[in-house]
């Protein structure tokens, strides 16, 4: 990434640069026999310096139905909150949750219309009675992909042919976690704008359960 | 009638002191008026009907439709005033459409039946508009199957999506009937217009309401509502049989809103008359 | 003349769940001068009484072309009609514009059915006083539609509106299943002859007061179709059907077919 020479040193000597904030990053999410997981690093850099190193990147927009964005971090905030506000507003005049496909929707609609003034990329993925897991991607331009998995941000692109060899369909949830860390293991080693410590959700029937890795034990450890 | 000339009648959205509408409840002897309309929910679907009276010989016949459609798989019959029934469907139309272009999926019946019943309502509340002169029955049939959202592309993983709740089932056939107040309740059998009296008594000897969902299918619902409709109609005027039905994806209207194809209707409406002779013999 | 506490507007229901603003609208129809329209199998004509004012001033006139396939006859008050008569020009135009053809006219109906009926749902509004005829021609071929100040349009063989419409009415109704095999010519006598029943004692059809409209479905050379636009006759072009109709009256001598025609009536 260009290092940006706008913006200011706020007063804490953070600079903040609103062109430039955009994450380096990697996401992604699966599905599997149960539902879907959605995994990120926890990196936030402005240029070379790390802003926030454990950044919660996986967003909440419904009860089972969470995000990952990348891009910039205004834009996709922006987004996910109108979203949040609409899946919140269908629960309650339609007397029942929302679908995956309803958020999907939603935030196609969004990027689609404001695709000239947004930069944003976002993989969606919940789980609901109806469809089960599911995972839906938004690129750039708006348009709307339904796939069994989905990776995203710029360390996105030294796992791809992790990802191709090794993802399996419906697999145990076990596996999956394995499956979702190995995967950022590898872009947080490659990629120098990802790191941190590695986050998960896990989207069932049973709601919606959080992971958490750290570096210090070499991914090794659930924390709480 | 208690309500005349105690002034509480004269304007919408007023209260009497006993706390009734009487304008809403005027509205609702427009509808009594009204050509009866009929809809069953039945195993496999829904059935519309509606017995229009021929107001006059020079009418065209068969050219002059009273049920309407809404989306692909909704249909609306009415009882009533027949210009605000056209007003009530253009507005579905838009719900229904509406609700494509947020949520990218077909709405579905009780949902376009909540937007429909809190429309009705609004012409409730206010002195500037008066009640719709109609009741609307509503039928629909939402897809059982797994359906994409509009416009999106790929697929998930070809083992489908895991984490489904086991043995539940989601869409079916579904009846609701929205009165001139903006009530509105689900139906096994549902009937309106001047004949729905007879019409009901009929409805309920049918087997629509049992333990394991309606026995009833969409074949034998048309005769019964050509039957019913020769029964609920008053003898000495003419009238015409208009009837739609709506399946699911595997019958045979794959999930749309159609007229009943003409031979059936022909045949329904032979085996009505037929009834009708063997009860007068009696 | 009886009044009651009901019928101030269009927004109050009667006891009986009637609207007495809109049945009184509808009375405004039976004050203008009678209009009749017939469709066939291959066209569709208009046929009207004009009135004037008074002896020395011009005829109002009856029939309004809309589109190249449409034409309206109004009876009732003639500025409503107005009002109607440029939005259905402006429909039908916005229509050829986006579609690159011309509007069916059920669409265009119902498109005015609507508008009508938001006038008997809201205060403050008021029904249209008018009247209307649509006659048309489209893909499906010729249809007539009547359109009544409640909004309710239904499409219709024959119909009448206006003054003593009723006499014309029964006359299409008695002759009703001659009218799809009529052809152009066949179809305007029998207009004529249906709005001869509804004149005033002493008054008879002239080539002032007539108005004829046709339109139609024709073969070309080709075997392909053609719409034949929408033609209003007025004045001495509509002389020789006025005397074709002139001697049948009360079931008297015509030609051959006229004849057996009028004897049905007077039955």
């Amino acid at each position: 990434m260009e290092f940006g020479n706008s913006g200011s040193l706020r007063e804490d000597g953070i600079h903040l640069d609103m062109d430039r904030l955009k994450k380096g990053e990697v996401n992604m999410a699966v599905t599997f026999k149960d539902g879907v997981i959605l995994g990120a690093d926890s990196r936030t850099t402005t240029g070379a310096y790390i802003a926030n190193r454990v950044t919660d990147k996986l967003t909440q927009v419904h009860d089972t139905i969470w995000c990952c964005r990348s891009g910039s971090a205004a834009d996709t905030q922006a987004v996910a909150d109108i979203v949040k506000y609409q899946l919140e507003l269908f629960a309650m005049t339609n007397g029942k949750p929302p679908t995956t496909q309803t958020a999907g929707a939603i935030f196609q609609e969004l990027c689609y219309a404001n695709k000239d003034r947004l930069s944003a990329g976002l993989i969606i993925a919940g789980w609901d009675e109806r469809h089960g897991g599911q995972v839906y991607s938004i690129p750039l331009g708006g348009s709307l992909h339904k796939q069994p998995y989905s990776i995203g941000g710029s360390g996105s692109t030294y796992i791809y042919g992790f990802c191709d060899a090794n993802w399996r369909e419906g697999m145990e949830e076990a596996d999956a976690v394995n499956f979702v860390k190995d995967a950022l293991k590898e872009a947080i080693k490659w990629d120098g704008s990802s790191g941190g410590v590695i986050r998960m959700v896990v989207l069932t029937a049973k709601g919606a359960d959080r992971h958490l890795y750290l570096p210090d034990t070499d991914y090794k450890v659930r924390h709480e | 009638m208690t309500s005349i000339g105690t002034g509480y009648d004269l304007a919408n959205s007023i209260f009497s002191p006993d706390g009734r509408n009487f304008q809403v409840e005027y509205a609702v002897k427009a509808v009594e008026n009204g050509g009866t309309s009929i809809g069953i929910r039945c195993k496999d679907g829904v059935v519309l009907a509606v017995e229009k009276l021929v107001t006059s010989k020079l009418l065209k016949p068969n050219a002059n439709k009273r049920i309407a459609t809404v989306d692909r798989h909704l249909g609306v019959v009415y009882s009533g005033m027949i210009p605000d029934g056209r007003h009530f469907i253009e507005r579905a139309r838009d719900e229904a459409r509406a609700w494509r272009d947020t949520f990218k999926t077909p709405i579905a019946t009780a949902d376009l039946a909540s937007r429909m019943g809190g429309y009705m309502q609004a012409y409730t509340l206010y002195q500037s508009v008066r009640p719709f002169g109609i009741t609307a029955i509503v039928g629909g049939f939402d897809s059982a199957a797994e359906t994409p959202v509009d416009g999106e592309v790929g697929n998930g993983p070809a083992c489908g999506a895991g984490g489904k709740v086991a043995g539940k089932t989601h869409g079916g056939p579904f009846l609701y009937m929205i009165e001139p107040s903006g009530l509105y309740w689900g139906y096994y059998g549902a009937a309106t217009g001047k004949g729905r009296q007879a019409a009901k008594a009929e409805l309920e000897k049918l087997d629509l309401g049992g333990p394991g969902g309606p026995a009833l299918t969409m074949e034998e619902a048309v005769k019964e509502a050509a039957r019913i409709l020769y029964v609920a109609h008053d003898d000495d005027k003419e009238f015409e049989l208009e009837m739609t039905w709506i399946s699911g994806a595997d019958g045979p209207t794959k999930g749309a809103h159609h007229e009943v194809p003409k031979a059936l209707r022909e045949e329904a409406e032979r085996l009505a008359k037929q009834a009708q002779e063997e009860k007068m013999e009696e | 003349m009886f009044r009651n506490n009901y019928d101030n507007d269009s927004v109050t229901f009667s006891p009986q769940g009637r609207i007495f603003q809109v049945e009184y609208a509808a009375e405004a129809v039976k004050q203008g001068s009678v209009v009749v329209g017939i469709a066939s199998k291959t066209h569709v004509v208009l046929v009207a009484i004009k009135r004037n004012a008074e002896e020395l001033s011009s005829y109002q006139k009856k029939l309004f072309p809309i589109d190249e396939h449409v034409a309206i006859a109004i009876a009732g008050l003639t500025s409503d009609a107005r009002v109607l008569s440029n939005f259905m020009k402006q429909q039908c135009l916005g229509h050829r514009l986006t579609f690159g053809r011309s509007m069916p006219v059920r669409t265009l109906v119902e498109i005015i059915g609507s508008k009508a009926q938001i006038n008997t749902q809201h205060y403050g509004k008021r029904p249209y006083g008018v009247g209307l005829l649509v006659a048309g021609v489209d893909d499906h071929g010729p249809h007539l539609f009547e359109f009544q100040p409640s909004g309710m349009t239904e499409e219709m063989v024959a119909f009448a509106i206006g003054a003593r419409s009723q006499m014309a009415r029964t006359y299409l109704e008695k002759n009703i299943d001659k009218f799809a095999d009529c052809d152009r010519e066949e179809l305007i006598r029998h207009g004529l002859r249906a709005l001869k029943e509804s004149l005033v004692q002493d008054r008879e059809l002239t080539i002032d007061n007539t108005s004829v409209g046709v339109s139609g479905v024709v073969k070309a050379e080709d075997g392909s179709s053609k719409v034949e636009p929408f033609q209003v006759y007025d004045q001495q072009d509509v002389t020789a059907w006025i005397e074709s109709v002139a001697d049948d009256k009360e079931g008297g001598a015509g030609t051959g077919e006229t004849e057996a025609e009028g004897m049905e009536v007077d039955s």
